[in-house]
Order: structure tokens, then sequence, then C-alpha cells
């Protein structure tokens, strides 16, 4: 066998060890990430064999046509939704945290909605919200039923009730996260706040917040990046019609019923361009704080 | 020494085999071996029906190993990716999205089976620079206006509808009776291209949708085609002569309500019939048939149209066993029967009883045109999906309906100049 150092061993396996995972990452996140730029700069309409070059005019006709970006302002009902559902998460977590009694029993049933099938939920939803559905007859059981609406038809209804099968699903996500920041948090700190006669508004300012502050900033990333990025409910549920249609929606109708894969691409990179545009500021506010 | 005289008397044997099967494939372009065909009927593969051709088909042609039939719930989307892989089965059927220009890419041609004015549409699968034809039509279909007897009945209303005012008067009747005049089928989304079939009547032209491409103001003009056909089914929507729930897809249950009579009226093609009959547990007697009235000159017009066509995948192995197929589909298999369709073949008959009631009101009949490249093109790029329904949805659901009319004339506007 090769005499090799402590050093240079230590050097091959992690060589060897890294190959297949880098190999994968390359194939299957760097190389098609390239080819999507690639495809943006043409025409290719998904068919042919050859691939038009035509520059930037994919992207040029997303900004002459503002309509095209319109899908972009759903992205802010699902964002709202989701600041809602960070608070929801974080409160539940504390009470989680707590010596609530059957704590364990809530959390398994708050986690359960993210572990399930998107699909399967999403047309549970739909058969929810149906016009008189699972909804309506509850609301007729308990005597709300002058709250009744047309969930999905009422434009302006169908983005809320979208956004709350959302949360319904995500928050256990969210939840799961606090919680086992906050388990972290050593328990002396509040003994000794107690002692010091902080009430529980002070505990939770100036311990709990501080201390999560890492971990809230990541999730209010994931939910940004996720309510860019919503596909499954409303395609399940509404099929984005109604103006539920999401920007990711849209690029997949691109290229797949219209075939434009350009433009599609173009789409995508835009996508891209604006997650890494909220990325680099949340660095810069989070950084600052710190 | 005895194994090594066996080995090699056995090689000299599968050698010889060899060669005369790929001598014998060659000359005499022998059906055997296996083929896949995919299918958007998942219906009749559940069903058995397929199950019962490729033995029929197998008896035929013994040395066909087997056929591979897989269906796929969503065809479109299932297939497209597949497509440029090269591995879509040996038998397929044609994407309409595929531009007539890239058929050469894909498929066989299928001039060899010989059918040039024996079926109906031999021209719509060519390839306009050449004139070979790529596809052949699976079935046909006439459009309009399946209904159930009784619910008609019971509202008082009498077959045939013969004008536009009078099908308002008759679904103003049937929802005083309480029974739902027309399921559109709005939460399923893809019911709705029939928006994009009247037209046609309308214009009582099939070259319309090719005349748009000349057009400014295809959609909103005084006059458009397109204006009266959405107008048409505005007002069945805002009338409240539709389903309560618009937004959920309940296309399954749609056939059950039209079969037991909840639900008097579908405006689809005689494909349906038979689903309603299976699926929606109806009787056959208690469907009828007739042509739907777009005016009130009082004549009745009705499109007849092609569904999915068949076509030889060009990377097939067994072109000639795919080919034998789709002939045996065509000439010897009720497929065609089954579906409710009108048989591609010109000499056969069709078999469906409400074909012969919607006959016997004397339509003109108008066989529809393929779009020209041009055409999906400028749809595509105008993002109009025609015969998808989604901008149909919009557009119904807009609040301003003029609004939503000129949105879509501006949008087509751009196309057009976009693509030459």
């Amino acid at each position: 066998m090769l005499k090799l150092s402590l050093k240079q061993q230590q050097r091959v396996m992690i060589i060897s060890f890294l190959f297949i995972p880098l190999l994968l990452l390359c194939v299957f996140s760097f190389y098609p990430a390239t080819q999507l730029f690639s495809l943006s700069m043409t025409d290719w309409d998904g068919y042919a064999e050859v691939k038009n070059y035509v520059g930037f005019e994919n992207y040029q006709s997303l900004l002459d046509d503002p309509a095209q970006l319109e899908p972009f302002l759903n992205t802010f009902y699902y964002f709202a939704g989701a600041v809602i559902q960070i608070c929801l998460a974080l409160w539940f977590a504390i009470l989680v945290n707590s010596k609530l009694m059957g704590r364990n029993l809530f959390k398994t049933l708050l986690f359960i909605p993210f572990v399930l099938n998107t699909v399967a939920a999403s047309m549970v939803f739909q058969i929810f919200y149906q016009v008189d559905g699972a909804l309506d007859n509850f609301l007729q059981t308990v005597g709300l039923a002058g709250w009744i609406q047309p969930w999905l038809q009422d434009a302006s209804v169908v983005p809320w009730a979208l956004v709350a099968a959302s949360i319904w699903r995500y928050l256990g996500f969210n939840l799961i996260l606090f919680f086992g920041v906050l388990q972290s948090i050593p328990q002396d700190q509040y003994e000794a706040a107690r002692i010091e006669g902080a009430g529980e508004w002070q505990q939770f300012r100036f311990i709990t917040l501080p201390s999560i502050k890492l971990v809230f900033g990541l999730q209010v990333f994931l939910a940004f990046v996720g309510s860019l990025s919503v596909f499954d409910i409303p395609m399940i549920i509404t099929k984005g019609a109604n103006g539920t249609k999401t920007f990711v929606m849209a690029t997949l109708e691109t290229a797949f019923t219209f075939n434009d894969f350009g433009l599609a691409s173009a789409m995508a990179v835009v996508l891209l361009l604006v997650v890494i545009a909220f990325m680099l500021l949340q660095r810069i506010l989070f950084r600052e704080s710190k | 020494m005895k194994q090594n005289n066996i080995s090699k008397i056995a090689k000299g044997v599968i050698f010889a085999t060899l060669m005369a099967a790929g001598v014998g494939h060659l000359q005499a372009g022998e059906v055997s071996g296996e083929i896949t065909f995919y299918t958007n009927r998942t219906d009749l593969v559940q069903a058995g029906e397929f199950k019962n051709w490729v033995d029929q088909f197998k008896a035929k042609y013994p040395k066909v190993s087997d056929v591979k039939v897989v269906g796929m719930a969503d065809y479109l989307g299932g297939l497209r990716p597949r497509m440029n892989s090269g591995d879509f089965g040996d038998v397929v059927l044609i994407l309409p999205s595929i531009p007539s220009t890239q058929y050469k890419q894909f498929y066989e041609p299928l001039d060899d089976l010989g059918y040039k004015d024996k079926i109906y549409f031999p021209d719509e699968w060519k390839d306009k620079s050449s004139d070979i034809s790529y596809g052949i039509s699976s079935g046909n279909s006439v459009e309009g206006l399946v209904y159930n007897k009784q619910a008609l009945a019971k509202a008082g209303v009498t077959p045939p509808l013969k004008t536009l005012t009078g099908m308002y008067e008759a679904a103003d009747q049937l929802k005083k009776a309480d029974i739902i005049p027309f399921y559109i089928n709005f939460g399923a989304q893809w019911p709705l291209q029939q928006v994009d079939k009247l037209p046609l009547l309308i214009a009582k032209d099939a070259q319309i949708y090719e005349k748009m491409l000349d057009q400014d103001k295809p959609f909103s003009g005084a006059d458009a085609p397109y204006r009266k056909a959405l107008t048409i089914f505005k007002t069945m929507i805002d009338k409240g002569w539709t389903e309560k729930d618009l937004m959920t897809n309940q296309w399954e249950d749609s056939k059950a309500r039209v079969a037991q009579g909840k639900a008097a009226m579908y405006y689809l093609g005689n494909w349906v019939i038979p689903q309603i009959l299976t699926t929606g547990g109806g009787k056959a007697e208690d469907i009828g048939f007739m042509p739907i009235p777009v005016d009130d000159t009082g004549e009745l017009k009705a499109m007849m149209g092609y569904d999915f066509a068949y076509a030889v995948s060009k990377f097939s192995k067994n072109k000639d066993t795919a080919k034998a197929f789709i002939k045996f589909m065509l000439e010897d298999s009720d497929f065609a029967d089954k579906s409710g369709f009108i048989p591609t073949i010109k000499a056969r008959e069709p078999g469906l009883a409400q074909l012969k009631e919607f006959m016997s009101y004397q339509p003109t009949i108008i066989p529809v045109k393929n779009n020209s490249p041009r055409f999906t093109e400028v749809g595509n790029r105008a993002k109009i999906d025609f015969y998808g329904g989604s901008y149909v949805q919009s557009v119904m659901l807009a609040s301003n309906f003029e609004q939503a009319l000129e949105q879509l004339d501006s949008r087509w506007n751009k196309a057009r100049k976009r693509v030459k």
C-alpha cells in the first residue's frame, strides 16, 4: 500500500467522500442552472433542433408587458400569511415549551399537516372550500351561516382562502424549528431573571428574542422564498383561475402550455435575481444588529 | 468434448435463426415482436377493453409477443417530457402542441398504409412542405348539445332547439324547474375549449381562425365571431344557467348529474355519450343529441372534429408491427363504437344511436381544419391557450367583460407583430 502521511490520508478520505455528492450537485444543480441562463437567451419552443440566440429579448418583453409580472403580486398575500404563520408558530412554540398539560399531543397535532402529502391536502382543501362544502356546512351547524362566502369564487376572498391553507400546512415546520431553538436556551437565565423580578413579557423580550434571532432570520428568509415560489396549493385548488396564479405557475405555463422555453427560462432567472437581492438585503440588516 | 460439439451446434442454430429472422424481416416485413402504445384512454384500459383488442391483435398476428398499452391520465403533461428523449413508445398519439414542421423529427410517414381518400381528415397531419402524412385520426366527433330527454320534458322544452333565443328561453324554463340548464364544467378548465369551437359555427367557416391573423380586433370587434362565442357563455354564467359551483372540478360527477336529469344539457361531442352511460349510469333512451344553435337564423350547423391521431414513433424498433396495430385499431377493433366516435374509415357506419338522431335534424356539417403553425405560435406568444380553457376562465371572471376582450386583442396584436 502507498505510504501516506496522516494528513494525506485525511485528504484522500475527504475527497473520495465528497466526490459523489459534488458530482450529483454539479449534474443536477449547477449544470441545469447554466442551461437556464443560456436558454433564457434563446427563443426555443421545446421541440426545434436549433435554438436561436436572441440576446436579452425575453427580458425586454417581460419589462414591456408588465401584466406578465402580475403573478408577482400574489407573493405579497402569501408573505403576509407567512408573517402571521411565524408569529403563530413562535407563540405555539413557547406554549409547547412550557409546562402546559398535553403539550406533546399539541406538538404532534400541529406538526402533522406538514408531513401530509401536499397534493392530497390541497385536494381536501378544495372540497373544504366548495360551495356547500365542509366549511359552509360547519358554519351552518354552529349558526354562523351569515359568514358563508363564495370562498373560491370571490376574487377578494380567494387569495386569503389559499393563504389560510398554506398557513395550516407549514405552521408545523416553523413550530418545530422554534421549539428546537427554545429548548437550547439555558433555563438558568430565566431563573435569574425571575429572581430579579422580571415579568413574562420582559423575559420574552430580553432573553428569548435575542437567542432565537438567527433562526427567526432564517424563517423570514425561507418564508419569503416560499411565498415567491408557491405552486402546489393554488394549482390544485383553483388551477390559477381568478387571479390566483403565482409566478412559478406562470413560468411553468409559459414553458409547457405555450411552448416558450426561452421566456420561461428568463422568468426563472428573474425569480433567482429577486431571491438573491432579498438575501443580500437580509445579510445587511441582520449583520448590523449584531 | 461432447459439450463442445453441442455448444457448436447450438451456436450454429442460433446464428442461422438470427440470419433468417433478419432476412425475413427485411423481405416480408413480418409483424412480430413487442410494441408499446401510450394512450390517453385510461378508462378503456381499466375497463379491460384494450386487453380484448390486444388479444384479438395477437390472434391475427401470432408472431407478436406483446402489445403493452400504457394509459396516462394527463396525456399532454405526461407525454410531453418524453418527446425529447426519443422514448415515447412505438404507437403514440400526436400532441396538438407540436408544430407540423416538426413531425418528421418524431414520427414515421404513414402514407404506405394506403388510406388516402378512404378516411376522414386525411390531410390534417401532413408536413406541408413535403406533403407526407404522419398521423391518422383515431376517431371523429360532431359537437352539439347532449341532453337528458326527461329533464327537457319536465321543463316543457321540446327538442330540437333551433334558435339562440329559443335556447335561452329553454334555459330559463329549466332553471324554473330547478334543473341545471347547462353544465359547462368551468372548474375542470379543459371543457371550456368548447368556446373555441363556436366561432367556426357562428361564421360558418373553418378558416375563421386563420383569418384572425389578419384582423386587428378578432375578439372585441362588434361583429367578431369570438365576441359572440364568449358572450354566449358569459350570458349562461351571468343568468345562473350553469352549475352553481364554478371553481371546483366535478367532471366525473357531472356525468352522473346529466344521466340522472339533474343537469339538462352539455355542449360537448358524441364521445361523451358512452361516458355518461357507463360512468354516469344513464340509460341510452334518456340521452339525446342535437346541434347547438348559435344565432336566430334557424339554420343548424355542426362542427365535425377529430380526436387524437395515431402515429408511429420514428425511434420505434418495430415499425411494421406498430403500423399493423394502427391498421387493426382502425379497421377491425370496435374502439370507435366503444368511444362513441364516428369511425375514421368512411366505409364503417357509426354505431351510436344518438348520432342518428343528431343527423336527422340535418345540420350543415363543417369539418374542422388544422391550425397553421403561425396561428399556433401567435397564440402561444399572446398567451392565449386556444382549446385549453385558461384564458376563457380569466375572461369570464373578469370584472369588466369589454376590457377583458380588448386586452385579448392587444396581446394578439403584439404577438402578431412579433411572429412573422
